[in-house]
């Protein structure tokens, strides 16, 4: 047949087409950036943020904030507030904030005018004032400022004038700063929530954001991919790149496969079994950092037998810390013995350790009225975190070393929405999970994890509730001297370490593999990565 | 109509997902109603209608599929004929040896195996997805081979030969499954077509080997090889399924696996239940495009007697 016979010359035509093909140079590299991250956000607005997925995703890309962390020196650096002052009793904070500022402009928003007063006191009010239109517009609610109580510590927000606000304070707190630079204390456009009422669709505040930041937000594919635009009216320097792109992995061998193949060209938290691996190959580069996080085994104080403190210390006594650090973390972890890593300025050296020893742990499980041992339950993240590099085979570790005590563990593998959701309704004997502190205030640890009122707010699972504890937290956010809060969270960390309602595990470095090529790539203790000044040589 | 019966159980169990008032058996019409106007439900992830999401997944899978199928037909058709032909011989017994022992490669493996020589090691084509995500390729049909080509993207030339280099891969290792199927039916077609008196006929009338084959062999072989395809074409689909999984191929398989671990029971019903139905219709397809192809089977369609 005549149409047969031209196969013949189809085929080899496409393949010599295919050929050529491979060897073009594609220059859309140059301009673009390929983020292999871990997870999906849950929003694109930090403020009902919980996991650190959504705070990579959103906050240094989309937003500012008033003030942020300098990652190198530690100090507050002005951002879309360029200076602040505080009033004697420290119950008055006033911001100056910056002018010509410009918001994003997209396809579904166009600003007409730039940054001012207003759209501060829009993003405040959204949490503070449940009357606000858009107070209860978050199905996540917001867990950070809910976790400070931010509603009772704020008493006032005025605006003074177009580029000047007053926050009024309750109680001085020596914290409040610090939250301001937080992750979570993002701005939006007053303007944008406005238009957003017109038209009926206030939950796209949080779904089309839109924000000052370098970047802009183009399209977004659920647990696909992210794609951002680079925002050329920035007020500080535009970003270096034009297009930047999220590609979601969860897997970290497909990131590293990615990274090596240089479809991606920064993968997020490199398993670290892979760290010796990617360090031999010479077109891709690691960067480490300390981390200001901690990796804990906690337990839910409600439930027997771990509402007995006797119960929960035997436990710790059949922790083998080198073993993790070997074999999960690879050496690129710290031993923890409190929950504050050893970097911290609250640190207290002078906790006492639980000692791996077996025979003890058994002999303390039979004297609190269990000689046979009894069966519970570990809650693990099936993907890396920052903290945790692999928390299967941490409860795996675990696992086996209680079957020696006569303890039969059973090990339930989540993705971490669902854990939430468990962790919710309370129906858990003990889980394994971790903290990235949000800012470089010691009071950050303690408050969400184990603070009474965080039980409520739901970011405290171990459900423990120690009123002396409690105490020493507030008074110390009260406190402006280092050598008055010190001396309190040291006391804070010697009642966690006697009554356990969590075991320090580890303190994780930050990883991060790039191709060589890059230049530039921020990332901060606090678990954010930011890209604006990343090049591509 | 079972999975439908079996999906409404499911749901209802959940409570505030179906609108549950009046007694059970309005509730399944009411239900059976809903998805025969498309409404599928939401996923409890992110509150997207299942439906969009479906059809924002499906198109994906169905282009692995094709194109496996089209690569089956090209590689298996020349060689079953040439096995077909030879029946019998060594050459005949070598390639069904060869190919019996693809098809028994467990695809997970085959895939990760290609995946590592192919990407990893040689650098020759990328290793997952469907397209370098820094082309911006409007969604049109969601057959990502037209998109690219009708895109008004400046790079959308590059597009398509980047979105070629990611469909290759995981076409080859799909193509494993119907592959050793059409070589099998190709060569038991052809050595009974070859033995059939009107080939001596045309031997004995000067024809060429190759115009034999042309002429007689293939138009009479091929159409009773395409039902025997149509029918594979449900065990494609659920190799897709793990294919998608191991290449990060954004098609309903890797969409379904998300949605059962994070136990959203709306998707994952929407999602079987849309699989099924296109199993079920790709049956029937197959059996109209045969009656439309094999004359003899149209024959048959209006022969009383």
């Amino acid at each position: 047949m005549h149409i047969l016979n031209l196969i013949k010359y189809i085929l080899p035509l496409s393949v010599l087409l295919l050929l050529t093909a491979c060897g073009e140079q594609t220059q859309i590299k140059q301009n673009g950036l390929s983020y292999c991250t871990e997870g999906s956000p849950s929003s694109f607005n930090p403020q009902t943020a919980t996991s650190n997925v959504t705070l990579d995703a959103t906050t240094s890309q989309l937003y500012n904030r008033l003030l942020f962390i300098d990652p190198n020196t530690q100090q507050f650096k002005a951002g879309l507030a360029i200076d602040w002052e505080i009033s004697e009793d420290r119950l008055s904070y006033r911001f100056f904030l910056r002018k010509n500022v410009r918001f994003h402009q997209t396809d579904y928003f166009t600003p007409t005018r730039p940054f001012n007063a207003d759209d501060v006191i829009f993003s405040f009010a959204r949490i503070l004032d449940k009357k606000h239109p858009y107070h209860d517009v978050s199905e996540h609610g917001y867990p950070f400022f809910e976790g400070i109580e931010l509603d009772q510590q704020i008493q006032s927000l005025v605006k003074i004038d177009d580029y000047t606000i007053e926050f009024k304070l309750a109680l001085p707190d020596s914290s409040f700063i610090a939250n301001l630079a937080s992750d979570f204390s993002v701005i939006l456009s007053a303007e944008y929530g406005d238009s957003l009422i017109a038209l009926d669709r206030q939950v796209d505040i949080d779904n089309l954001p839109i924000g000052t930041g370098p970047f802009k937000f183009k399209e977004y594919r659920t647990d696909n991919f992210i794609r951002y635009q680079r925002h050329d009216d920035y007020w500080s320097d535009n970003a270096k790149i034009e297009q930047l792109i999220f590609d979601i992995t969860p897997n970290s061998s497909s990131r590293l496969a990615k990274l090596l193949t240089q479809e991606c060209d920064i993968m997020a938290y490199p398993a670290a079994s892979q760290v010796e691996m990617i360090s031999e190959h010479d077109r891709v580069k690691i960067s480490v950092e300390t981390g200001l996080n901690v990796a804990y085994w906690a337990f839910n104080s409600e439930k027997a037998p771990f509402n007995n403190p006797k119960i929960r210390r035997a436990l710790a006594h059949t922790i083998n810390q080198e073993t993790l650090l070997q074999a999960v973390y690879y050496n690129t972890g710290v031993n923890a013995k409190s929950i504050l890593p050893p970097v911290s300025w609250a640190y207290n050296p002078y906790l006492k350790s639980y000692k791996y020893n077996l025979a003890y742990a058994r002999q303390l499980i039979t004297e609190a009225g269990y000689p046979n041992g009894f069966k519970m339950n570990i809650m693990a993240l099936k993907s890396s975190q920052v903290y945790n590099p692999d928390a299967v085979k941490m409860a795996e570790l675990i696992q086996s070393e209680l079957a020696q005590i006569g303890i039969e563990a059973k090990i339930i593998k989540y993705e971490w929405q669902l854990m939430e959701k468990k962790l919710q309704q309370g129906e858990y004997d003990s889980y394994l999970l971790g903290w990235v502190a949000d800012n470089n205030d010691p009071d950050n640890f303690f408050r969400f994890q184990l603070s009474c009122n965080a039980i409520n707010t739901g970011s405290n699972y171990t459900r423990w509730c120690n009123s002396e504890f409690d105490d020493l937290i507030n008074q110390a956010v009260t406190e402006t001297e280092y050598i008055e809060r010190v001396t309190l969270y040291y006391r804070a960390q010697e009642i966690i370490q006697q009554e356990l309602p969590l075991i320090p595990l580890a303190h994780s470095l930050r990883l991060h593999a790039y191709t060589s090529g890059l230049k530039g790539v921020e990332t901060t203790a606090f678990g954010g990565i930011n890209f604006i000044n990343t090049v591509r040589q | 109509m079972a999975l439908t019966v079996i999906g409404f159980y499911l749901r209802s169990r959940i409570p505030g997902d179906l609108p549950l008032d009046g007694n059970l058996f309005s509730n399944y019409l009411d239900y059976l109603m809903a998805i025969a106007q498309g409404d599928l439900g939401v996923t409890s992830g992110t509150g997207q209608p299942v439906l969009d999401e479906i059809l924002t997944v499906f198109p994906a899978t169905l282009e692995l599929c094709f194109s496996a199928f089209i690569l089956s037909i090209a590689i298996g058709v020349p060689i079953g004929t040439i096995a077909g032909m030879r029946r019998g011989s060594s050459l005949d017994s070598t390639i069904m040896g060869i190919s019996l022992f693809i098809f028994s490669i467990p695809v997970f493996w085959l895939a990760s195996l290609v995946m590592m020589y192919f990407a990893l090691n040689w650098d020759w084509l990328p290793v997952t997805g469907r397209l370098n995500l820094l082309y911006e390729i409007d969604s049109v049909t969601g057959f990502m081979l037209i998109d690219t080509l009708i895109s008004d993207n400046p790079h959308s030339q590059e597009a398509f030969y980047d979105a070629l280099k990611h469909l290759l891969l995981p076409t080859v290792v799909l193509a494993t499954v119907p592959t050793t199927e059409v070589i099998r039916q190709m060569r038991n077609h052809v050595s009974d077509v070859m033995k059939q008196k009107y080939i001596k006929a045309a031997a004995s009338k000067g024809l060429s080997k190759t115009e034999i084959i042309m002429r007689h062999v293939l138009r009479n072989a091929i159409p009773n090889m395409i039902p025997h395809l149509g029918l594979q074409f449900s065990t494609v689909l659920t190799t897709a399924m793990v294919t998608e999984a191991v290449f990060s191929w954004p098609g309903i398989g890797r969409w379904l696996i998300n949605s059962i671990y994070q136990q959203d029971h709306a998707a994952i019903q929407g999602g079987m239940l849309t699989v099924a139905i296109f199993v079920v219709t790709a049956n029937v397809l197959t059996e109209i495009l045969t009656v439309v192809i094999h004359p003899i089977r149209r024959k048959e369609l209006y022969a009383q007697h």
